[in-house]
């Protein structure tokens, strides 16, 4: 009966995750159409890949043929348009180098690791190089905010939000990828809800970042 | 939390989870908490800011009014009676009068005239001083301590080591200002048995720099006086300053024996 329940659990939380994805889209086109932000549209579009792709995915699962190549792409796909996001939000032009250096690194492992196992299985290393980027460089980006001095309060800022929906993402799943293969495949499938809460999680923070006032040179009160 | 642990999450697992969880939010929050910090202490710095300004600008008011009540004052009390007698000389009642009369009367009317010629120009003179006008800063300083001198209450000298090329004449006049208002302060407060004035002139600047051997303020005290609007001559010092980007440093010098004021008024690519 427990095993029931939590499976029907299980089973809502990843059709919640991947339901969801779509919330922060809409905001987009509610709130952000007009802005004129490259760096936003970038994460729209990534955000639109990302709902399509775990939609496909859902239903290969629930059909219980899974295909793990989508997801595969998908993490080569979603690194390039977050490595575009970033070089697009950071101001060092020396970060900004080595930000595409690591990204060539990135497309170079990944070919590795897609040819070696791209068929067979989900590309931990990968997720887990993929990561290590975004937390690095969402650090970086806090850092820099740091020492940039108007008056403008950092949690109005659209991009402040953005980089939080992916850091905390990172950070919640980074454990559990580097731990998800040195389980066997049957006991696997257990973990991935952690996966599917973070996704909610970086949905929530994501619509956050939608509905941001584009106007941000206004100082709200302290 | 049970229900993690009842699918079979491994404990290491979910706290590793969590821990990363949490360093991520706390780090979030930090640079939220600390931007809000440094902008809470920029606004105040700004506050204050305005505050001085603010300070400043009143001083500067309070300055320009009590410097036309004085003037008004002087030509009531002085040029107006002055004026007025005159005219009681110079009635229609005088081509009745006898010849030697009438000259004595016209006499009498010319000097109180004079007099009253007179007393416009120490006015106007007040207001801007000719000399310094005519010959510069450094002629109508030494103008200045010479009057002082006269008075044979104190030793005060001027030394003017680089002054060839003069500033504009509304600088020249701010800075003779300043230092009319530092000597006066001297000369009242200070008990000081002389008053040492040297000029120098660096690459784009000028130092001016007054000491003496009496009572005297260290900056601390300048800028506590200016805060607490006490010393309304300092603060007009200060906002006379700000009008030409110069700045003052009141310091003791090391032995303990003289205080000294200095003044660094930077110079114009149109004076050097």
């Amino acid at each position: 009966m427990n095993q029931i329940l939590i499976i029907g659990t299980t089973d809502s939380i990843i059709l919640a995750s991947v339901v969801t994805e779509v919330v922060p889209v809409v905001f987009y086109l509610l709130f952000q159409k007009k802005n004129k932000d490259n760096s936003l549209r970038v994460i729209f579009y990534l955000l639109i890949i990302n709902f399509f792709n775990d939609l496909y995915g859902v239903y290969r699962l629930f059909q219980l043929k899974p295909n793990i190549l989508n997801f595969n792409f998908y993490i080569l796909i979603e690194t390039l348009f977050i490595y575009v996001f970033y070089r697009k939000i950071l101001s060092d032009h020396f970060i900004k180098h080595v930000l595409s250096a690591i990204s060539i690194i990135f497309v170079a492992f990944w070919l590795f690791e897609f040819i070696s196992f791209g068929q067979s299985r989900f590309l931990y290393y990968c997720v887990t190089y993929e990561n290590i980027f975004i937390i690095l460089f969402a650090i970086y980006f806090y850092y820099e905010k740091i020492f940039l001095l108007n008056n403008a309060l950092i949690y109005n800022n659209i991009k402040f939000w953005t980089v939080a929906a992916f850091f905390v993402n990172a950070a919640g799943t980074f454990f559990l990828l580097l731990y998800i293969p040195t389980l066997p495949t049957r006991d696997q499938a257990a973990y991935y809800i952690l996966s599917n809460i973070f996704t909610i999680i970086r949905t929530i923070l994501l619509c956050i970042a939608m509905l941001m006032n584009n106007d941000n040179s206004k100082n709200k009160s302290l | 939390m049970i229900f993690l642990q009842s699918s079979g999450i491994s404990t290491p697992l979910l706290f590793g989870t969590i821990g990363m969880l949490f360093l991520a939010i706390a780090l979030i929050t930090f640079i939220i908490f600390h931007q809000r910090r440094v902008i809470r202490y920029q606004l105040k710095m700004q506050q204050m800011e305005s505050e001085q300004q603010k300070m400043l600008l009143t001083a500067s008011i309070k300055l320009q009014e009590e410097e036309r009540q004085r003037i008004a004052a002087d030509l009531h009390d002085d040029a107006g009676p002055l004026l007025a007698t005159a005219r009681l000389y110079l009635t229609e009642n005088l081509v009745e009068l006898d010849k030697e009369t009438q000259i004595q009367t016209i006499f009498s009317a010319k000097e109180i005239i004079d007099e009253a010629i007179q007393l416009v120009r120490n006015i106007s003179h007040s207001l801007m001083p000719p000399t310094l006008k005519n010959f510069g800063l450094e002629s109508a300083v030494n103008d200045f301590f010479q009057k002082i001198n006269g008075a044979g209450q104190i030793n005060v000298k001027s030394r003017f080591h680089d002054y060839k090329v003069r500033l504009k004449p509304e600088k020249e006049l701010i800075i003779f200002r300043v230092i009319q208002e530092l000597v006066n302060n001297i000369l009242k407060h200070s008990h000081a048995s002389f008053i040492h004035l040297t000029q120098h002139s660096g690459e784009d600047n000028i130092i001016i720099r007054l000491h003496h051997d009496g009572n005297g303020l260290t900056h601390e005290d300048f800028i506590k006086m200016s805060k607490i609007n006490v010393g309304l001559g300092l603060i007009n010092i200060q906002s006379r300053l700000r009008v030409i980007y110069g700045d003052i440093l009141f310091e003791q010098d090391p032995v303990q024996s003289f205080f000294k004021a200095t003044i660094d008024i930077p110079r114009e690519s149109d004076e050097t």
